[in-house]
């Protein structure tokens, strides 16, 4: 379970502070794939990245229980001038793997990335589809309750989508999901509850649904044929 | 493979552990001599400045020291402090990309390039003694281990400090990077490297005597050859220096530790 208490975070400006999220009291049963929405800019990030505890909110106090992994993005968490193997076996030092458990890892990583000669040579070489691939690999390699994707898929072919199911796949019932991504139709697809964040405020839905229809009211943005029908079946 | 509960401090061991790794594979694993070169690069240094000195003055010794292991000693000592300093301002920045775990800190990057510089410059010492004494003949041997000890480790300490102030400063005045070698460098020839202090007029000693390098250098050669004159120096002010600069570091990086890793 995740919960967040009284939580704020800002960063100051020139105009003075801009608050990202305000008071903000939440709490994310386990066993829930959670989508996160929002416009452009509007702290979906910032709260993956507090709660992959790489960021401290400005006030109040963020509780998990469990296992989470690293916030996966599209920016940071590999080393340019790395080769894809050092970057995992980075990972795994850092986790404290013994050497034999390393080099299992590493193994499975470099399956599961599928990169081919480019699991050896410097990750500044990849394409950011490539760098997803790897990141995603690096990151199911350990049993984490729950992970942190923040629009990890934007960026990947139908493979990857491919790759990402079979994960959603193997680790359901073992681990849960919290997802940023513009993809509604996924969202829709992969979780469960919704949270949606506008203008600094943080609403959490028990339902998909619910948060989708709500986010598309709130922000205004076009909805699409597809996920229209989606909507009228449950709202009519 | 289930994840393991784990100390902090267990933690901290695997960061900075898996930190040294990266920095040995970055900076010596991109030419296939890049081991060699880490011990053959002050070697050159030293020869060329010991030949450029008997040049100038005749192969005469300092006060009993022969000219190649007085060079040497102040080469590889200011070398190490002033490499220290230049790696450590650039410590955070070049690793901000691993900051996206959690458990990696922007301190752990600032001491595994303290602990592997240390490591370094220790492996070239041994091994730039092992050649003088058997390829130069020079029968180099260290009269009084414990203070050559103490003088190592409070330079380290020393260095550490500043550079940990600097790892701070570098990350949030990236030009600071640029400026840092500019001082370093000049300090090159205020620091006792090719002349002892014993030769410096006594009115201007009291100036060169602020550098905790020249007093590092000083107290080294001396522990090595206790008739070599080491007045003016001591080993109190260099561990007030190594105090100073471990608190400074320390109050720098705690005040802004928050604003490092901040994207």
């Amino acid at each position: 379970m995740i919960r967040l208490e009284n939580v704020s975070k800002y960063y100051p400006t020139p105009k003075g502070r801009k608050y990202v999220l305000k008071d903000v009291n939440l709490e994310i049963p386990s066993g829930k794939n959670v989508a996160i929405l929002g416009i452009n800019g509007s702290g979906k990030s910032t709260l993956l990245r507090l709660l992959g505890g790489i960021d401290s909110p400005n006030s109040g106090r963020i509780r998990i229980d469990m296992d989470i992994s690293w916030p996966m993005g599209l920016a940071g968490g590999l080393q340019g001038s790395m080769t894809g193997r050092d970057n995992a076996k980075f990972v795994c030092r850092i986790f404290g793997d013994s050497w034999e458990e390393m080099q299992a890892r590493v193994k499975s990583i470099e399956d599961f990335a599928d990169l081919g000669q480019y699991f050896d040579m410097p990750v500044k070489t990849y394409s950011s589809g490539m760098k997803s691939k790897i990141k995603l690999a690096i990151s199911v390699a350990f049993d984490f309750d729950c992970y942190l994707f923040d629009e990890l898929g934007s960026v990947g072919d139908a493979l990857f989508r491919k790759k990402t199911e079979s994960v959603f796949a193997n680790k359901e019932g073992k681990a849960n999901f919290i997802i940023v991504s513009h993809n509604i139709n996924e969202l829709i697809h992969d979780c469960d509850m919704a949270i949606v964040l506008h203008k600094g405020v943080l609403k959490s839905f028990e339902s998909i649904m619910d948060g989708v229809n709500y986010y598309y009211e709130v922000t205004g943005a076009p909805v699409k044929q597809s996920i229209l029908k989606k909507l009228e079946e449950k709202h009519p | 493979m289930a994840l393991r509960k784990r100390s902090s401090w267990q933690v901290f061991r695997s960061v900075v552990f898996a930190l040294i790794v990266r920095e040995l594979r970055t900076r010596f694993g991109k030419w296939r001599l890049g081991y060699v070169w880490a011990i053959l690069e002050p070697l050159m240094m030293i020869i060329v400045f010991a030949l450029a000195i008997t040049f100038l003055r005749g192969r005469q010794p300092f006060f009993d020291i022969p000219v190649g292991v007085f060079i040497g000693i102040g080469f590889l000592l200011f070398q190490f402090w002033s490499s220290l300093a230049m790696r450590a301002t650039e410590a955070i920045t070049a690793n901000s990309a691993l900051f996206g775990y959690r458990q990696v800190k922007p301190f752990d990057t600032v001491l595994a390039r303290a602990i592997l510089e240390t490591v370094v410059t220790m492996i070239a010492a041994l091994i730039l003694i092992w050649i003088a004494n058997w390829f130069f003949g020079l029968k180099v041997e260290v009269y009084d281990p414990l203070r050559a000890m103490l003088v190592f480790v409070l330079l380290v300490l020393f260095a550490f400090g500043l550079g940990l102030a600097l790892s701070v400063f570098g990350t949030l005045q990236s030009e600071l990077a640029k400026l840092v070698p500019q001082v370093t460098r000049p300090m090159l020839f205020i620091s006792g490297v090719f002349f002892p202090l014993a030769v410096v007029p006594t009115h201007l000693q009291p100036y060169l005597l602020w550098n905790p390098v020249l007093h590092a250098i000083e107290q080294m050669r001396f522990s090595m050859y206790p008739q070599y004159p080491a007045d003016g120096t001591s080993l109190f002010f260099l561990a007030q220096a190594a105090v100073i600069a471990m608190a400074f570091g320390t109050l720098v990086y705690m005040a802004k530790r928050h604003k490092l890793v901040a994207t």
